[in-house]
């Protein structure tokens, strides 16, 4: 729950986040995916 | 790249309360080339991580969370390598990403999440966001579940 929340705030504060599911998947090769 | 935030603060507000969120820098994630090495003093304990990798101006966050903290970053550490059985599992992305973002140039910090969360009564309606999420379809979709939150600045 608190993870949940967590990956939430990161959200609308606009952090473009990595997390497995439900999260953008960045170009093949990207060196930060 | 600029020195990271010693530490960042987050509030979150509904109409009924507010929830403060406050991560404290626990240090760099080094590599000396042929290993990760995440900061030693991470406590035996449950928590929740943000660990946020930086190449150039562009930026990744990965939240986590662990029912022991200092076992979870020694999981994450060591030599890169991929056994097959490894295939997939978080820890093996997470040395996968940070070694190419490494190798690349980029560097990598850890914060852990002060628990337990500062909870007060709200204050009204919510004011509006002055920053809004990146545009993402499928990130939308997936907060749709989670309670009607809003970020404040």
């Amino acid at each position: 729950m608190i993870e949940r929340l967590a990956i939430s705030a990161a959200y609308l504060h606009g952090e473009q986040l990595i997390n497995e599911e439900g999260f953008p998947a960045y170009p093949d090769g990207h060196p930060l995916q | 790249m600029a020195t990271p935030a010693s530490e960042l603060e987050w509030t979150l507000r509904t109409v009924a309360s507010s929830t403060r969120l406050f991560w404290r820098l626990l240090g760099p994630i080094e590599w000396s080339g042929l290993s990760i090495e995440f900061p030693a003093d991470a406590p035996r304990e449950p928590g929740i991580y943000l660990i946020r990798v930086t190449l150039g101006d562009d930026t990744r966050t990965y939240v986590g969370e662990a029912a022991d903290l200092s076992r979870r970053l020694r999981r994450y550490s060591g030599r890169p390598e991929e056994r097959p059985y490894q295939r997939g599992m978080t820890s093996t992305n997470m040395r996968g990403r940070l070694t190419r973002t490494f190798c690349a140039g980029g560097k990598a910090v850890i914060y852990l999440l002060q628990l337990p969360l500062e909870q007060s009564p709200g204050q009204g309606e919510p004011r509006p966001r002055s920053q809004g999420p990146p545009d993402n379809d499928r990130t939308t979709r997936d907060l749709r579940r989670l309670p009607p939150w809003r970020a404040v600045d």
